[in-house]
């Protein structure tokens, strides 16, 4: 790989954020003084404990997001919009994949209408070892170990290439496991 | 003894070609032969010379003996056939484009010689006017000979008409006479260049003087429309059974000759200006006798029709007709795109021809939509809709260029007579068809919408584009019809309003909760829809990227010096736009109390939105500086504070209830926001009537309350949010508006900051303050909470409230259209390092990262021009983050995909890497000059950013970029033209550092611009060339590329090879000769062996001694030895190399392309 040229040190969020010079401040009101702290920061979290997935309407769903299904987790590849007559109201036609297969699925839903969207979320993890029929225990960076979870069947090799990456050296692998609506899956892999 | 043509040609075509071996009978000799003669290209003249002896001889005997000897006739039909093709398919085909010379195997110098031969007669002699050697003048003149014998045997023997071999002939002779007619005089000269397509399409032909005698003749084109008059007779009453024996034949060779002739009467009528014609009257009598001969036609066609009306579509007559009618209708938009107003108005006809215009343009429009009426409105099932709407489309041609006709504009305003009596002729003939026009329309589309709705059938966006943008096209056309007499157009209109408008007033008036759309309802709906889009045709244009501006016939025909007409035609104006505005309003009512109701049409909704889009900016408060020459009438109906407030109230508060009540319909939201920022970039003045208006408060109102609350904000964050603004919201209102998507609260930012953005006024500057707080507090927060909590990222409400943010920031970022932008770089300067942050968080995220990214190349784009020094260096290094954490996720390993060829496919994938563009254009930006000088000013208090530090930025995307830069990625338009604008300008700009690249990422940037070079689009291929002649100077200069071609000598070979072949001797050399040469001469200076290899591998390729010695010749005259040595010179000396190379490798080229057979 080519050298990086030089470049400046990559920006961090600022700690010291109500020292910062806010622009309305020059003009015609006083600079906004967060009122929050971080355990009162207004934004709710989901928790994923409670719900798999949150509810949202059909015209919300971007391309690249996520939706379920019939039932499965799936992210959109395309939206298109189509309606009944010339007058009829939006509805949003998706094209989208499972996200654990891989098998493309379509659904129409009008644009008001609401649909639900899976919570993805996606964990790095290194592999520790891998079990003759498949089965792969996992430690992330606290420490935890995970041991719940088998080689991917989806893409078609993925569980040979990581078997092989594991078998063929004794540089260590990590992985990344992806779950939603409570399926959980080694979606990609890597050689530290 | 001189042998006769005649027994020359019968000689060769009864003797079989020297290697002929098939069979012996006369017909397979006859064709090998006739075959043989037309690849040979008939050097003799044989076909035409036989050709006019043959028909003269014929002709001469024909007092005696009407009919030609059958061998004769024989012999005669295929020379014409003959004749046809050695005209026009052996020399035609060498106008297209040099690539024919390949087909034909023959260089690109033969065919310009046999051309020039053709069109003069001598490769020497310059031909005088009168002069008529020329292969082409001998064509003419046989094919007028043989005319004149066709038009014999055709108005004086019935008989004709019956006969296959006669009638083929005829076809023949006037497909020669068109080819001679069509021909492209001195195309030759232009032949270096690339030669547009030719063919009897084009709208004016500009013959030679010597021709006037033969064809501006008034006997000639009476003689032409009588053979067609007589041949169309002849097939309507010749009583031919199309299921006999031979019956569809014959039918279909008449119907062949009918539409030769009709050819030949078109291409009459491109004839229009010209030495050909002696002066304006001759020019005039010219068109009346085309004019009159086709408006007679037409009656008869019309005649025929009603009497045959019941005649079945796809019948033989139906099908003859409809020809006829496109056709001779494509004559009178010829006639009149040629002749123009001031010629054809002072001829007896004009009226007649203006009403057969309007008669048949009626007829078409009721003929189509009784055929609706007849499959109830089932379109695709329509028969002959295709040819009618192509007959239509011309008519509308014709009242087009009619009612813009400079001299008709501008002489009907000076008042002279002749102008305006042609202007009142129009008005009063040919202005009618517009209220047939409206009527049948609108009452073919709801029909349509009947069928739609009866059936349940889905209409898709990229269908219903579709046939809006044809829609959209005819209206244009339909509406400068109607502006021909406005007063009339407009009572036609009020009238159909004033009977639908009850109609669907009461319709809106029995909405409740529930109910479904019937197909009476779906089709009152689109009655309404059509005329509001007739209405607002009539009454507005396009004006894009223009000042809005009232139509000039609208503002006269409300002109007070016109009395009683104006106030009638003001009045009209005001009740249509009072009737609209209760339309509106009643619609929206309905919206806001049932939202859901399907009998509510988003799409009427958006048409009124549209509707009020062109008309408000348009009609509210004019600039007196625009319309300096009037005043008074429409000019002042909305001119004052007082009219115009109540409109733009309206406007806003039509945007509210939507944007709250019908969020999800993304298309009427891009109409509301379009129709807001319509009026607030109307003026300073439009700007404070918004700010004043209670819904313009509320819109910005909403967006305080709802720029922290992402779609899945919970009941009690709304009511939160709610109370912390304090303005008089419903709660119903704020769910609505929070349902927006992000991009389009995003675009109403933008309005509301561009409408706030006047500081003399304490409500806005309140209001524009207030605006960019709502946003900037959640992004603090947002921001000190991620700073702390690092965990929460991948919360997905976090993850939202960041892409609500980001999109938000974006819609600040492309205000700049407002009064003192200079705010907005004042605002953004201190969040850049917090939104570059969160691409590291969020690359992974499309929206947010694409919204990041087009925030980013935006604000580089909109501001660096007033941009201070600190501002600049904030987004430089902001830029700088921002690039690397997304090239981190984005470009490292990114696999390119490349699944489909077509085109629809093609942009889906192009939209794949918008982000990539974006990346791109941001680099673009980045590297302009402005912002490199003042991002390197130091000051007293602090260093610059060095230029070396910007074009490491530069250069590190570049390197990010480039592996993903395959020739599969590059096939992508947008992307392609913008890569190579960066790497062009880079390599000019900074060629050392790309030498210095690693080898992998070198050779993938020189593959990129060996692709480029040859590709389609100029500018891409210009830049690449470019990059290609810096890099070998810059070698040249600095030896720089000594490590790259220490591991691979052949490189420069390769460059040179390939820049000869696939650019400098192929046809698309000619709009990019100058780069082309300039980076050829630095490669060669470098590789000056290789280059002498290749010449000598080239020549072996030529195998003809004669070609190689000018393949050598040429190159020895191009290179020279001392001009390489003083390539890298700099100074005049350099200069002067470059110079005289310039023009040396014009020539070159030229001749090169001569006789090199391009492949």
């Amino acid at each position: 790989m080519p050298p990086s040229p030089p470049l400046p040190p990559p920006s961090k969020f600022d700690t010291d954020h109500q020292q910062r010079r806010f622009p309305l401040s020059l003009r015609h009101h006083s600079p906004p003084q967060p009122t929050m702290s971080d355990t009162e920061y207004a934004i709710e979290s989901a928790d994923a404990g409670a719900s798999a997935t949150i509810p949202m309407e059909a015209g919300q769903i971007k391309k690249g997001g996520f939706i379920m299904i019939k039932g499965k987790p799936c992210k959109v590849v395309s939206i298109s919009v189509s309606k009944t007559g010339k007058h009829g109201h939006a509805k949003c036609n998706f094209t989208a994949t499972d996200i654990f297969t891989g098998k493309k699925l379509e659904d129409m839903v009008p644009s008001s209408h609401g649909t639900t969207v899976p919570i993805v979320s996606r964990t790095e993890w290194d592999i520790m070892d891998i079990g003759d029929d498949g089965e792969v225990t996992l430690m992330d960076e606290n420490g935890n170990e995970k041991t719940d979870i088998n080689l991917p069947s989806y893409p078609e090799n993925m569980a040979q290439e990581i078997r092989d990456a594991w078998d063929g050296g004794e540089n260590q692998v990590s992985c990344t496991v992806q779950s939603a609506v409570g399926i959980e899956q080694i979606v990609a892999f890597k050689k530290a | 003894m001189e042998v006769s043509a005649h027994d020359e040609l019968r000689l060769v075509l009864s003797s079989p070609p020297p290697d002929w071996r098939g069979g012996r009978d006369k017909i397979s000799i006859l064709h090998a032969s006739l075959e043989g003669l037309r690849d040979a290209g008939d050097p003799r003249y044989l076909f035409p010379r036989t050709l006019l002896e043959g028909l003269s001889s014929s002709s001469s005997s024909s007092s005696s003996s009407p009919s030609v000897a059958a061998i004769d006739e024989e012999l005669l039909f295929h020379c014409a056939i003959g004749l046809r093709h050695t005209s026009l398919l052996r020399w035609e085909c060498l106008l297209g484009s040099s690539s024919s010379s390949a087909r034909y195997n023959m260089p690109l110098e033969f065919h310009r010689s046999c051309h020039r031969l053709f069109e003069n007669g001598s490769d020497d002699v310059v031909i005088g006017v009168n002069c008529s050697r020329s292969g082409l003048d001998a064509a003419l003149r046989s094919s007028m000979t043989a005319l004149s014998c066709l038009v014999g045997h055709v108005l004086g023997d019935d008989g004709a008409f019956g006969d296959e071999s006669l009638l083929e002939l005829g076809s023949s002779i006037i497909d020669v006479t068109c080819g001679v007619l069509s021909w492209e005089f001195c195309a030759h000269g232009k032949w270096d260049a690339i030669c547009s397509d030719r063919g009897i399409a084009g709208t004016q032909l500009r013959l030679p003087q010597r021709w006037r005698e033969t064809l501006i003749n008034p006997e000639f084109l009476g003689a032409m429309i009588n053979v067609y008059v007589a041949v169309r007779r002849g097939m309507m009453t010749g009583h031919v059974d199309p299921s006999s024996c031979g019956g569809n034949s014959l039918l279909a060779k008449q119907g062949e000759l009918a539409h030769r002739l009709r050819q030949l009467l078109l291409l009459l009528s491109s004839i229009s200006a010209g030495p050909i014609f002696a002066s304006e009257d001759e020019r005039g009598a010219y068109a009346r006798f085309l004019l009159d001969g086709s408006l007679d036609v037409l009656e008869s066609i019309m005649n025929e029709q009603r009497h045959h009306q019941y005649s079945e579509e796809g019948s033989f007559a139906s099908d003859l007709r409809s020809a006829e009618i496109v056709d001779f209708v494509t004559i009178l938009s010829r006639l009149t795109a040629n002749f123009r107003v001031i010629i054809l108005s002072k001829l007896p006809a004009f009226s007649r021809y203006l009403s057969a215009l309007c008669t048949l343009g009626e007829w078409l429009l009721e003929s189509s939509l009784a055929e609706c009426q007849r499959v109830e409105g089932d379109v695709e099932s329509m028969e002959g809709v295709d040819w009618k709407n192509d007959a239509l489309a011309q008519i509308l041609h014709c009242s087009d260029a009619m009612a813009g006709d400079f001299w008709l504009v501008s002489g009907s305003a000076d008042g002279q007579e002749v102008a305006v009596n042609a202007s009142q002729a129009l008005a009063s003939i040919l202005a009618p068809l517009y209220g047939r026009y409206c009527m049948c329309r609108v009452r073919m589309s709801c029909l349509e919408e009947h069928f739609a709705a009866r059936e349940g059938s889905d209409l898709d966006e990229i269908r219903e584009e579709i046939s809006a943008f044809g829609m959209e096209e005819e209206m244009a056309s339909v509406a400068s019809l109607g502006r021909l007499n406005v007063l009339a157009s407009m009572t036609t209109l009020s009238e159909m309003f004033r009977q639908c408008t009850p109609r669907l007033m009461s319709f809106f008036e029995m909405i409740g909760t529930d109910g479904d759309m019937t197909p009476d309802m779906a089709a009152l709906l689109e009655e309404s829809r059509m005329l509001m889009v007739c209405a607002c045709h009539l009454l507005t244009d396009d004006c894009v990227g223009e000042t809005p501006a009232i139509p000039e016939s609208v503002i006269n025909a409300c002109q007070p010096r016109h009395g009683a007409a104006s106030a009638s035609c003001l009045s009209l104006i005001a009740s249509l736009i009072a009737m609209l505005t209760s339309v509106a309003e009643s619609q929206a009512t309905k919206v806001e109390a049932y939202p859901a109701n399907p009998c509510l049409s988003p799409l009427l909704a958006k048409t009124l939105l549209w509707f009020f889009r062109r008309w408000a900016p348009t009609y509210i408060l004019p600039s007196s500086d625009e319309y300096r020459e009037n005043s008074g009438g429409i000019l002042s109906a909305y001119a004052n504070p007082e009219t115009a407030q109540p409109v733009i109230s309206f406007c806003t508060t039509l945007c509210l209830l939507y944007c709250c009540h019908w969020p999800q319909e993304h298309e009427l939201q891009d109409e509301s926001a379009s129709l807001l920022m319509a009026l607030a970039k109307k003026g300073a003045f439009v700007r404070s009537l918004m700010v004043t208006s209670p819904s313009f408060e509320k819109i910005a109102a909403l967006h305080s309350v709802c720029a922290s609350l992402r779609h899945t904000a919970s009941h009690q964050e709304v009511l939160t949010a709610m109370s912390g603004i304090g303005a008089d919201l419903s709660i119903d209102v704020v769910r609505g508006y929070q349902r927006l998507p992000y991009s389009d609260r995003a675009r109403f930012l933008t309005c509301l900051l561009i409408a706030c953005s006047e500081m003399q006024q304490e409500k806005a500057n309140a209001m524009f303050v207030g605006c960019l707080k709502a946003v900037e507090t959640p992004f603090s927060t947002l921001v000190q909470a991620l700073s702390n909590a690092q965990t929460i990222t991948e919360d997905i409400n976090v993850q939202e409230s960041a892409c609500l943010l980001v999109l938000l920031y974006g819609g600040v970022v492309r205000a700049s259209e407002m009064s003192e932008p200079e705010r907005i770089p004042l605002f953004i300067t201190p969040s850049l390092p917090h939104l570059s942050g969160l691409m590291a968080h969020y690359a992974r995220d499309q929206t947010i990262c694409r919204g990041l990214l087009t925030l980013f190349r935006d604000y580089a784009e909109q501001y660096i021009a007033m941009m201070t020094r600190e501002q600049s260096i904030d987004l430089f290094t902001s830029s700088a983050s921002l690039l690397k954490h997304y090239s981190e996720v984005h470009l490292k390993n990114r696999v390119v995909q490349k699944r489909s060829e077509t085109i629809e496919d093609l942009f889906e994938e192009e939209q794949n890497y918008d982000d990539v563009l974006c990346a791109i254009q941001l680099l673009i930006f980045l590297g302009t000059k402005d912002f490199t000088i003042i991002c390197g000013t130091s000051t007293s208090s602090s260093v610059g950013v060095e230029t070396s530090q910007i074009t490491d930025v530069i250069f590190f995307g570049l390197q990010q970029v480039l592996p993903l830069m395959t020739q599969g990625m590059l096939q992508f338009p947008d992307l392609c033209r913008h890569y190579f604008s960066l790497v062009g300008f880079m390599m000019e700009t900074y060629p050392e550092k790309l030498c210095k690249l690693p080898f992998d990422l070198f050779s993938s940037l020189l593959e990129s611009l060996l692709f480029g070079m040859s590709h389609s689009d100029p500018l891409v291929a210009k830049s690449s060339l470019h990059g290609l002649a810096s890099l070998a100077r810059e070698h040249l200069r600095t030896n720089a590329l000594s490590a790259h071609l220490s591991g691979k000598s052949d490189i420069v070979y390769n460059c040179i090879f390939r820049l000869i072949a696939e650019v400098i001797f192929q046809p698309v050399i000619w709009d990019r000769l100058e780069p082309a040469g300039a980076a050829l001469l630095p490669l060669v200076a470098i590789d000056f062996q290789g280059f002498v290899r290749l010449v000598d591998s080239m020549k072996q390729q030529l195998g003809c001694a004669d070609k190689q010695r000018r393949l050598q010749q040429a190159f020895e005259t191009l290179i020279k030895p001392e001009m390489l040595a003083k390539v890298s010179a700099e100074g005049r000396e350099g200069r002067f190399v470059r110079y005289q190379f310039k023009s040396d490798f014009n020539t070159f080229v030229r001749e090169v392309q001569s006789f090199l057979i391009m492949k």
